[in-house]
C-alpha cells in the first residue's frame, strides 16, 4: 500500500527508461483479474454506503428510506460511540509504539546476526506465532493469565500474592495479547528494510570515527526509516481492525470499532447504523494511512539505497 | 623520517579451516604508497580490512606510527578507507558526507565547513552545489569518497580498488590525480588492486600477493624486471615459459640450455651447472624473423597457429616442435610476411629473459 509511495521518487527518475522498455503484455491485460475482484468489492462498498443513509425498522431486519445523514449524526452526538473511535485510534497507536520498540531490535538481530542458527530460531518462533490461529492464541492467553491460570497459580504458590491478579478481561489482557499478535507483522516487515541497509555504510561510519551507537543513530536508523514507517503503517492498520482479542479477552470492557460494528449487526440488528460506523471508520483509517504515506515520502527523500 | 609508517608482523587470518592471509610481514615507510597487487581471492582486501580494523587478525601484530593498533576498533584508528563502490551515505548530501568524520570527532561547525571546502577543492568538486550521492556521476562519487577520507587527515589512507567501477579514461585520470595528491600531502597510503598497470602508475612499492601469501615486495621496476617466482612473472605479463638446464657459469652470467635445443646467456648469479630452471619472457621479449641463419644463440623455430590483433601490434601464437606454444609480439606494419600456418624463426632477447626456479 505505501511501499509504492515510498519509492515513488526513485521510480520517477527511472520512469522514462521503464516506459520504453519491452512490454510483454498490455497493461490492461495484466490488471484485469485484480480489477475484476476490486470492482466487485467496491460495488459492495457502494451498496454499504447507500445503506448507511437509511434507517432500520425497529424489531426487524428490513431497512427503509428516505436517505439521510441521521446515522452519522447519531454517531457523533453520542460520546460513547465517539470514545470507542478515539480509544481505537489511541490504543492502536500505543500498541504500534510498543510493538515497534520490541520488534526493531529483533528484526535487526535477524538481519545482522552471523549465526544462521539464531536467525532460523527467531524466524521460526515468529512464523509459528504468525500462523497459529487467533482463537487458539486467545485461549492460550486465558490459560496463562486467567484467575486460575498458570501465572496466578505460580505466584500464589510462591506466596507473592494472596488474591489472583486480574490479568484478563481488562485492558491489560487485550493489550498484551494484541502486542503478541502484532509483533510478527512488524518484525517481518522490518527485516527487509534493515537487510537493505548496506553493511559497508556502517563500516564506513565506524572508519570515520563513529562508535557502534553513533553509527546506528547516524546511518542505520535513518536509512531504515522509510521501511520503519511502512511497517508502522501496516501494523497500525492491523491494530485498528482488532476484533477477536478484544471480543474474547476484553470481557465486554474493551471494545474496538470492529466490536462496535459487530454489536450493531448481531445484537441491535441495526444494519444501517453499523454501515455508517464502518464508513466513518474507513474514512478515519484511510486518513491515517495517507498521513503515514506522506510522512514516509518525506523521510525517504534522498535515500537511494541500491 | 619524522613519522613512522606501518608495520605488519606475521599477520595471518584464518576463517575456520581456511587460511585467507598467511604470515604476511611488510613495512610501509611513512609518506609512501604501497600497492597490494594480486588476483581476486589472494587476501589483499582482507589485509586492508585488518589494517582498517574491520577484521581481527588470527595472529600477528599491526603497528602504525609506533603504536600497536592490532585490536583497536576502527573508530579509534588513525586510518581512513576509501571503499570499493564508494560507500557514500545515500541519505546525506555531499557536504554532510564529507564532513561526517569531522562531525563524529566533535569538530566545531565552522571549522568543518572550512575543511570540507578545502577537501572539495582538493578533489576538484568545489564547483558542485550540494547534491545527494545518487545525483552525482560515478567519477564525482569517487572523488567525494576520496575527499571524505582525506578530510579527517588520516595517518594512513586505505584504498580498496577504488577505481574499479570507472571507465578506462576516467580511471587513468584518477590514478594520476591520486598520485599527485599523495605526493603533495606526503600521505602514507595502501592501495589494493588486481590491475598491474594501475599498480605501476601509483606505487612507490608493490607487494604481489598470491593465495594469502606475500609473493614479492619491491619497487615497481624491480618487480617488473626481476620477478622471483613464476606467479609474479606471469602476473607481470610474462606469458612464455620454457624449461632448461644451466650448462655453463661464469662471474656475471650463465648459459641456459633449453629443452628445445637452443641456448641463451642470461645475466644471473647464484646458479650451478646442472640446475634445472625455467626461462620466462614476455611477448615482446622475442623477435620473429627469417634472417637469423648463422646465429645460434636463442633461436627457436615454430609454426604460427593463431594471430591476435592488438591494434598497432600483432601477437603470434607459435607452436614449437617440443609441443609448447609461445606468444611473440610484432609490429603490425612489418608483419606482412607472416601469416597463419607459416614456419618462422624466433630469436630470444637475452636481456628480456628471466630465469626462475622450475615449478
Amino acid at each position: 500500500m505505501t511501499a509504492g509511495e515510498v519509492w515513488g521518487s526513485r521510480r520517477q527518475l527511472d520512469g522514462k527508461r521503464a516506459e520504453t522498455a519491452a512490454r510483454p503484455l498490455g497493461n490492461g491485460l495484466l490488471l484485469a483479474p485484480a480489477l475484476f475482484l476490486l470492482s466487485i468489492y467496491f460495488a459492495a462498498q457502494l451498496l454499504f454506503l447507500y445503506q448507511s443513509l437509511l434507517h432500520a425498522v425497529p424489531g426487524g431486519t428490513t431497512v427503509v428510506g428516505p436517505p439521510g445523514l441521521g446515522n452519522y449524526r447519531r454517531f457523533f452526538m453520542d460520546s460513547g460511540y465517539v470514545n470507542v473511535l478515539i480509544d481505537t485510534l489511541w490504543i492502536s497507536a500505543e500498541l504500534t509504539a510498543v510493538v515497534l520498540c520490541l520488534s526493531y531490535p529483533l528484526a535487526y538481530l535477524i538481519a545482522r546476526t552471523s549465526s544462521r542458527a539464531l536467525r532460523s530460531f527467531i524466524l521460526f518462533a515468529i512464523v509459528v506465532t504468525f500462523l497459529s490461529g487467533g482463537v487458539t492464541r486467545a485461549y492460550a492467553w486465558l490459560i496463562l493469565l486467567g484467575n486460575r491460570g498458570l501465572l496466578n497459580s505460580l505466584m500464589q504458590a510462591l506466596g507473592l500474592t494472596d488474591e489472583p491478579l486480574r490479568l484478563v478481561y481488562n485492558r491489560f489482557g487485550v493489550f498484551l495479547s494484541l502486542v503478541h499478535f502484532l509483533l510478527p507483522f512488524m518484525v517481518l516487515t522490518l527485516v527487509g528494510p534493515l537487510r537493505n541497509v548496506p553493511r559497508v555504510l556502517e563500516l564506513a561510519a565506524r572508519d570515520l570515527g563513529a562508535n557502534g551507537w553513533r553509527t546506528f543513530c547516524a546511518v542505520t536508523f535513518p536509512l531504515s526509516l522509510p521501511g520503519v514507517i511502512n511497517a508502522v503503517a501496516l501494523t497500525y492498520v492491523v491494530a485498528l481492525s482488532s476484533f477477536l482479542f478484544p471480543l474474547l479477552l476484553g470481557g465486554g470492557r474493551v471494545r474496538f470499532m470492529a466490536n462496535l460494528i459487530y454489536d450493531q449487526i448481531f445484537t441491535a440488528y441495526d444494519l444501517p447504523f453499523a454501515a455508517a460506523i464502518a464508513v466513518i471508520f474507513l474514512a478515519v483509517s484511510l486518513f491515517a494511512i495517507i498521513a503515514l504515506g506522506w510522512l514516509s515520502r518525506r523521510v525517504s527523500h534522498g535515500v537511494h539505497v541500491q | 623520517m619524522d613519522r613512522a609508517g606501518l608495520t605488519l608482523q606475521g599477520v595471518s587470518k584464518r576463517f575456520s579451516e581456511d587460511t585467507v592471509v598467511d604470515d604476511v610481514s611488510l613495512v610501509v615507510p611513512a609518506g609512501t604508497l604501497l600497492t597490494l597487487l594480486g588476483p581476486s581471492g589472494c587476501g589483499k582486501t582482507t589485509i586492508l580490512r585488518m589494517i582498517g580494523g574491520f577484521i581481527l587478525p588470527s595472529s600477528g601484530t599491526i603497528d602504525l606510527g609506533g603504536t600497536d593498533i592490532t585490536v583497536l576498533p576502527p573508530e579509534r584508528r588513525p586510518t581512513a578507507m576509501v571503499f570499493q563502490g564508494y560507500a557514500l551515505f545515500p541519505h546525506l548530501r555531499l557536504r554532510e558526507n564529507i564532513g561526517f568524520g569531522l562531525r563524529m570527532r566533535g569538530v566545531a561547525r565552522n571549522i568543518i565547513a572550512a575543511k570540507v571546502d578545502e577537501a572539495l577543492d582538493l578533489v576538484q568538486l568545489g564547483h558542485l552545489a550540494n547534491p545527494y550521492p545518487h545525483q552525482m556521476s560515478g567519477g564525482q562519487q569517487q572523488r567525494a569518497a576520496l575527499a571524505r577520507a582525506l578530510v579527517i587527515e588520516p595517518q594512513l589512507l586505505l584504498l580498496d580498488e577504488p577505481f574499479g567501477a570507472l571507465d578506462r579514461a576516467l580511471r587513468e585520470e584518477m590514478q594520476v590525480e591520486l598520485r599527485k595528491i599523495q605526493q603533495a600531502l606526503g600521505m602514507t597510503m595502501i592501495f589494493v588492486t588486481h590491475d598491474q598497470e594501475e599498480a605501476f602508475i601509483l606505487s612507490d612499492r608493490i607487494a604481489v600477493m598470491h593465495s594469502g601469501r606475500l609473493e614479492q615486495i619491491g619497487e615497481p621496476g624491480d618487480i617488473y624486471d626481476k620477478p622471483h617466482t613464476r606467479f609474479v612473472a606471469a602476473f607481470m605479463g610474462a606469458s612464455n615459459f620454457l624449461r632448461g638446464k644451466i650448462s655453463h657459469v661464469d662471474d656475471t652470467s650463465c648459459t641456459v640450455t633449453l629443452d628445445e635445443g637452443t641456448f641463451i646467456n642470461a645475466r644471473i648469479s647464484g646458479r650451478a651447472v646442472g640446475d634445472a630452471v625455467e626461462l620466462a619472457f614476455r611477448p615482446d621479449g622475442a623477435e620473429i624473423g627469417n634472417d637469423y641463419i648463422g646465429e645460434c644463440a636463442g633461436i627457436l623455430r615454430g609454426k604460427i597457429v593463431f594471430i591476435s590483433n592488438l591494434g598497432g601490434k600483432l601477437v603470434f601464437e607459435i607452436a614449437l616442435p617440443s609441443g609448447r606454444t609461445i606468444k611473440v609480439q610484432h609490429d603490425r606494419s612489418e608483419s606482412d610476411l607472416y601469416s597463419l600456418g607459416n614456419h618462422v624463426t624466433i630469436r630470444l632477447k637475452p636481456k628480456a629473459c628471466i630465469v626462475l626456479d622450475p615449478t
